[in-house]
């Protein structure tokens, strides 16, 4: 049985077009224009996924009170913000209120569609899927691509998928420094240098909160960041 | 020119005033005096006119040769000093032929007796054998006396005549520089007497060098002069006639006083007791000095008169002359009037009056005018001067405050004065009401392109979706070909909206910047190595001093900033450039330089060049440029409470930009 995805954006537009390059990646898609119809729609039957629009019409923060009680009716439910703005303090509103991946309208529906089938891929490995896994080790730094799952001293490291790929793709050469255009081509983002500086921060923090003393991620001041390969 | 300068120059005017009032006062003066003078010339003459037959035919009568007999006030003492004489200094002179010997002769009564004193220069000389002596006859009714005063030694003297019924007379021998004074008492009553004597001065030899002065030549024919003593009668005709306020003599063809109205005729008050203080002095010889002389005030009692005044009035002409006393500021106008007989010019009437009356009113209304007018225009020039600081200082005081809202270009501070109620508040209200509007304006540009870039992602995401969506439909290559260029257009369009936001999502990402104490050289190493490896084949220098440089700051934030600064560089240069990096220490800030040879800012653009929007480059570059980058500097800098600034470098080196950051 397909997948089904929902989306709630204002813009017909736009949303349209999301929901024809879903349908032919196979899904099944719903959209819908604002909060209420969408919230009505979707007490009624769960879908798989949800992509969110911040702003819906008149309400400025819309999309945030939609994911706010979105995530009171399922805690496993995987949201997506896709926004056109795209200031820091958006994005963390939209990560503390559990969202799995923020994504600007910038992106292109390819990216889009890589994003949700990485989600739909951590959500079957969280269920079990029992299927062999591809662990990369760095240290203390254990890495699992197939459940996108990341721990650091044993203990797991919350990280949306965009985090995950940064992370993925620092770590593949410890030691080298990943300009920002790299790690942006690597995650998948189109993104600007600033938005790229603000994730690693948050990755940074999200490993400083599991230990106090993780220094791994080093920012090479003009040039990008690195992960440092561990002390011999 | 400074306003408050001009204020005050426009309150000297003022001294206009004064200066009027000094005007007014000479005229004033001119009058008072035109018409006290005319008045005391109208008196003197019709006192001239007026002298009793009596006396003009005794002045016509009067002997050719005679000493006027001074009418002693008190008994003089016989010691040779002529103190108590009144006229000392003055009297009959004569002279010796060679000139050498110069006799005084003074003569005086009291009480009856004849006193006479011999005031006697001779050349200075220290000769033994010098010899003094004076050889004197006095002739009246009681006979001839021939008295010879020849005493060894100075002193007392005791004469006796060459009679023996003569007597003794008592005289003082005093010598003194230059000569001797002599001073005898004469049994001699003064009416009718008359004297003849010889003064006599030796040198060397007896009679080699003798010089000889006095009418005595002949001792067988002597020449007589007489005593004359003062007319007492034509004194009190002249006090009772007195003029006003004005003292009168009489005085011979030679000057000699003959009659005077006596001291009394002039009041004290009008004899300039009054005290005038040196101001009002002063005052008085800036008024008058023109027209008065200073000299010494005439003695008490004069015994000859002198001056132009007396010389022109013997001439025969009316005279009058204004002269002020040197301490005192009394003004005395004198005026003399000829006396003639029988047609030929016997003497004259003089008259003095003392104008201390003159000087007080003059003094007191040139006080009074010219005071009040200089305190008036003092005064303006002070409230002036004072109105004109309180002025300069607002308009100053605004101006410095409008510069300064001006540098603060997105929250213009309150300028002082808005609650002025005069022009000055309402240019400060305008100037308010401008500077906000330009804050506004300013806002509006910085916000400008965060608003733009949101309003413009939706429109540009729908594009793109449909765009992609497509190419997904298996399109020809032709219409493959346009979509991809569609797609290559709004990749660009999508660079352009994120530039545009840049500024504003940096200035939420300084809301959350990590602020550490880094080194600021190693921070600016490492991100020197960043951009060679960025821009291979530029020359990327760095000048860092070798001492550690600790700054408090948002490294992300300041690398940044440096990031956008070479950029700059880098695109304003060529190939052939240099870029260079580094900081300096100066006043407790650091100073980040980045300098770029090959290109030159513009003068007039350096003060915006830091604001939103404002872009210099003419060459269209690869990439879109909105002049948001050095906005972002200067954002950065403010944070780390410093400025940016850029210049261009002496002798056309090149560009530098700087951050100067506080220690």
């Amino acid at each position: 049985m397909a997948r089904h995805i929902a989306i709630v954006e204002d813009e017909a537009a736009i949303r349209h077009n999301y929901e024809d390059a879903l349908r032919r990646y196979g899904y099944q898609v719903s959209g819908y224009g604002d909060k209420h119809s969408a919230l009505t729609a979707l007490r009624r039957r769960l879908p798989d996924l949800v992509i969110i629009d911040v702003g819906l019409g008149e309400e400025v923060e819309g999309g945030f009170e939609l994911c706010r009680e979105l995530r009171s009716l399922s805690r496993s439910l995987p949201i997506i913000f896709l926004t056109a703005r795209d200031s820091d303090l958006d994005v963390i509103s939209g990560l503390r209120l559990g969202a799995d991946d923020y994504l600007t309208k910038e992106i292109s529906l390819q990216h889009l569609v890589a994003r949700v089938v990485a989600l739909f891929r951590r959500v079957e490995a969280l269920s079990g899927g029992g299927r062999e896994e591809q662990l990369l080790e760095r240290g203390a730094l254990k890495f699992s691509v197939e459940r996108m799952e990341v721990s650091w001293n044993g203990q797991p490291v919350p990280l949306t998928v965009t985090e995950f790929w940064l992370i993925h793709s620092l770590i593949r050469h410890p030691g080298h420094v990943r300009t920002r255009q790299q790690l942006m081509d690597d995650a998948n983002v189109l993104v600007d240098d600033q938005t790229i500086t603000s994730h690693i921060k948050r990755i940074r923090r999200k490993f400083v909160h599991v230990d106090p003393d993780f220094d791994r991620l080093d920012t090479v001041y003009g040039a990008g960041y690195r992960w440092k390969p561990d002390p011999e | 020119m400074k306003l408050r300068t001009k204020l005050v120059a426009l309150s000297l005017l003022t001294l206009v005033l004064p200066w009027s009032a000094w005007k007014l006062l000479q005229e004033l003066e001119r009058f008072l005096r035109d018409s006290e003078q005319a008045a005391l010339l109208a008196s003197t003459r019709t006192m001239a006119s007026a002298i009793p037959m009596e006396y003009s035919s005794r002045l016509l009568f009067l002997p050719a040769d005679y000493v006027p007999v001074w009418d002693l006030k008190n008994l003089p003492a016989l010691d040779g000093y002529s103190n108590d004489w009144p006229g000392a200094g003055e009297g009959r002179k004569f002279f010796s032929e060679d000139g050498q010997v110069v006799v005084r002769l003074l003569a005086g009564t009291h009480e009856g007796q004849l006193f006479v004193l011999f005031d006697v220069r001779v050349p200075a000389s220290n000769d033994p054998a010098r010899a003094d002596r004076i050889h004197l006859l006095t002739r009246s009714p009681r006979g001839l006396f021939s008295f010879t005063i020849n005493p060894s030694a100075p002193g007392p003297l005791q004469l006796h005549s060459d009679r023996e019924d003569s007597g003794q007379i008592e005289g003082y021998w005093l010598e003194q520089e230059n000569g001797y004074r002599v001073e005898l008492a004469l049994p001699s009553s003064v009416r009718n007497t008359d004297v003849s004597f010889l003064v006599g001065h030796e040198t060397g030899a007896v009679g080699q060098s003798a010089s000889v002065a006095g009418p005595l030549i002949d001792p067988d024919r002597p020449a007589w002069i007489s005593l004359e003593a003062a007319w007492p009668g034509l004194s009190s005709w002249l006090h009772r006639s007195e003029l006003d306020s004005a003292r009168t003599w009489v005085v011979d063809g030679d000057g000699w006083v003959l009659a005077d109205s006596g001291l009394d005729t002039v009041s004290e008050g009008q004899r300039g007791t009054q005290q005038t203080t040196w101001l009002q002095r002063l005052l008085y010889r800036g008024v008058a000095a023109s027209r008065t002389a200073l000299s010494e005030p005439w003695p008490d009692y004069p015994v000859q008169l002198d001056g132009d005044v007396v010389q022109q009035a013997l001439a025969g002409e009316e005279a009058i002359s204004w002269t002020q006393d040197l301490d005192t500021a009394v003004v005395w106008n004198t005026v003399a009037v000829p006396l003639s007989l029988q047609g030929e010019f016997q003497g004259a009437v003089i008259a003095q009056s003392t104008s201390d009356g003159l000087l007080l009113v003059t003094n007191q209304a040139l006080g009074r005018l010219l005071f009040t007018t200089l305190a008036i225009a003092f005064g303006l020039a002070i409230g002036l001067w004072y109105f004109a600081t309180r002025l300069s200082r607002r308009v100053r005081m605004l101006s410095a405050a409008v510069s300064q809202s001006m540098q603060d270009s997105v929250k213009p501070q309150a300028l002082p004065l808005r609650d002025d109620r005069d022009e000055l508040g309402e240019l400060a209200r305008n100037n308010q009401k401008l500077l906000r509007a330009v804050a506004d304006y300013n806002q509006y540009l910085e916000t400008l392109a965060s608003k733009l870039s949101h309003e413009l992602k939706t429109p540009l995401a729908i594009t793109r979706s449909s765009l992609e969506n497509l190419s997904s439909k298996g399109l020809d290559g032709e219409s493959m070909q346009f979509l991809e260029r569609a797609q290559e257009g709004v990749d660009r369009q999508f660079a352009i909206v994120r530039a545009m936001s840049e500024a504003s999502r940096l200035e939420a990402s300084i809301a959350v910047a990590e602020w550490e104490t880094i080194d600021l050289g190693e921070l600016l190493k490492r991100c020197v190595e960043g951009y060679r490896s960025v821009h291979p084949g530029r020359t990327l220098l760095t000048r860092i001093p070798k001492e550690d440089a600790p700054l408090k700051c948002a490294p992300d934030l300041l690398a940044q900033a440096l990031d956008k600064l070479v950029d700059n560089a880098v695109s304003m240069s060529t190939d052939a450039d240099e870029v260079t990096v580094g900081y300096g220490l100066s006043d407790a800030a650091y100073e980040l330089f980045v300098r770029n040879t090959g290109s030159h800012l513009p003068e007039e653009l350096q003060d915006r060049l830091f604001d939103s929007l404002v872009s210099l480059r003419d060459r269209p570059g690869p990439t879109p440029h909105l002049g948001l980058g050095l906005y972002i500097v200067r954002l950065v800098a403010e944070v780390h409470g410093g400025t940016a600034n850029a210049q261009n470098l002496p002798n056309d080196q090149g560009v530098e930009f700087r951050i100067c950051i506080p220690e």
